[in-house]
């Protein structure tokens, strides 16, 4: 396929390079990404892929734009807010470069739609935020044949991989199975650093295009271990698996499953908040009964940093993190109402105590933010 | 002495340090001298058979145990011994 004139001017830096060239630059005309998740490693992803001028995008997600995105999230921009991601982000890939083909997928990434979403693009970039569509991902990406190029990212921390099961191993090689339900916090109840994507979906990019370009030596087989407070790149070697169950001499899994089950958690990483309608107690609720002449002890789950935000007077402080070891400050008999920020962690909490012999709790559904919604305005939402 | 090193996630169960001087000969004996040194961080690696948990990988500087001698693997006095869980923040 041609460059064009335009196209030439326009990739006049790309055509300098030797290992690029005119005839790297004319595969990447030809070639194809999909990026699963427009959020906080999509953005860079996407938008340093169009920009490098590889001629087909595809985007899938099925979320709109919230102003809690764009902390980290720089494909999208305030006027997007409410939007649907797919749609922000393609107006302004197709505004960095009208040259390209942006295809968008408004639908969770599913068993029922991944293998036919996959299947006509080169690479597959993982940029979601949950379990779930990480293992399919990845087995979508074994199956098919395609280099799947990881990243993840945590607070501070980053990881980033190049998954190929045919010239090496694939996620499911390291990590098996997922961890239980709830004991790895995601990043809407944990935080990130607001650049931590920008890194990771950068080096996800390079990899991306090193693929497609055929040069220099990938992540296949190696682990990148960021950590931006150290300001440290580690790197393990990652071998494959010969138990693997997707990809091993013996695998048994030959078809996509059911990931939410096996993973035990919904393929998105939003907070329902509840702990169930038995064990939920609403926010007017709440405030009604600390009116009583009994008012129930509330424990606050929550890192005390997050305490200089939101805050309710009385509240025992005992993070999530901790409350298995120090059960022992706590009175069983005494009515409890546990709270965090959105009712995902209190309604863990929940599990642990009812586990242990508490009876008298309740969860407070949609945690602190939902009080500060519902009871009490001056309180901010976070 | 050794060195265990943790991911920030992990860092909160051990008094907010992401490295620790750990003693032992193999990785079973000093992920022992961990839990004992700091118990909160016992339910992120192990699960409630003492198992090492399935999300969670252990390398001896760049190598997984698994390919090496899993928790017999030998550690040295300059090894650092990484714990690994699966991180899905996007």
């Amino acid at each position: 396929m041609e460059l064009t004139r335009e196209e030439i001017l326009r990739y006049s830096r790309h055509l300098l390079i030797p290992e690029v060239g005119l005839n790297g630059q004319r595969k990447l005309k030809e070639s194809s990404v999909l990026v699963i998740g427009t959020g906080g490693l999509g953005s860079p992803v996407s938008l340093y892929l169009a920009a490098a001028g590889v001629g087909r995008i595809g985007l899938v997600d099925y979320d709109v734009v919230d102003s809690t995105n764009l902390q980290r999230q720089v494909v999208h921009g305030t006027s997007t807010v409410g939007k649907l991601k797919v749609e922000s982000a393609r107006a302004r890939l197709l505004d960095l470069n009208p040259m390209i083909q942006v295809d968008v997928y408004n639908v969770p990434f599913t068993s029922a739609n991944a293998l036919e979403i996959a299947a006509p693009y080169d690479v597959i970039v993982d940029g979601t935020d949950n379990f779930p569509t990480r293992y399919l991902s990845n087995d979508v990406a074994v199956f098919l044949g395609k280099p799947n190029v990881y990243g993840s990212i945590f607070r501070f921390d980053g990881q980033a991989s190049v998954f190929y099961a045919q010239k090496g191993p694939c996620y499911r090689c390291l990590f098996p199975e997922p961890p239980p339900p709830g004991l790895v916090p995601t990043c809407a109840e944990g935080g990130v650093l607001g650049i931590l994507p920008g890194t990771i979906g950068t080096i996800q990019a390079t990899e991306a295009l090193k693929l497609l370009l055929g040069i220099g030596d990938t992540l296949i087989g190696r682990l990148l271990l960021y950590n931006a407070l150290d300001m440290s790149f580690d790197f393990v070697n990652l071998r494959k698996n010969p138990k693997c169950r997707v990809c091993g001499p013996e695998a048994d899994i030959k078809e996509l499953i059911d990931y939410e089950e096996f993973c035990g958690v919904p393929g998105h990483d939003h907070e329902s908040g509840s702990a169930g309608a038995d064990w939920d107690i609403s926010a007017p609720e709440l405030a009604a009964r600390l009116q009583s002449a009994n008012p129930p002890l509330l424990l606050d789950v929550r890192e005390p940093h997050e305490l200089q935000i939101s805050w309710l007077p009385g509240a025992l402080n005992i993070p999530l993190g901790m409350l298995a070891a120090r059960l022992s400050e706590l009175d069983s008999a005494r009515e409890m109402v546990v709270l965090c920020k959105a009712g995902t962690r209190s309604a863990r909490a929940l599990e642990l105590l009812v586990s242990a012999g508490f009876r008298r709790v309740k969860n407070l559904k949609g945690g602190i933010n939902a009080w500060a919604r519902e009871v009490d305005q001056n309180l901010p939402v976070y | 002495m050794p060195t265990i090193r943790v991911p920030a996630l992990l860092k909160y169960y051990l008094n907010g340090q992401t490295e620790v001087a750990v003693s032992g000969q193999t990785v079973a004996e000093v992920l022992a001298d961990l839990t004992r040194q700091y118990p909160a961080i016992q339910p992120h690696v192990f699960d409630s058979s003492g198992r090492v948990r399935r999300h969670v990988n252990l390398f001896v500087n760049t190598e997984n145990i698994r390919v090496l001698n899993g928790l017999e693997t030998d550690v040295k006095e300059e090894d650092v011994i990484k714990i690994l869980p699966s991180v899905t923040g996007g």
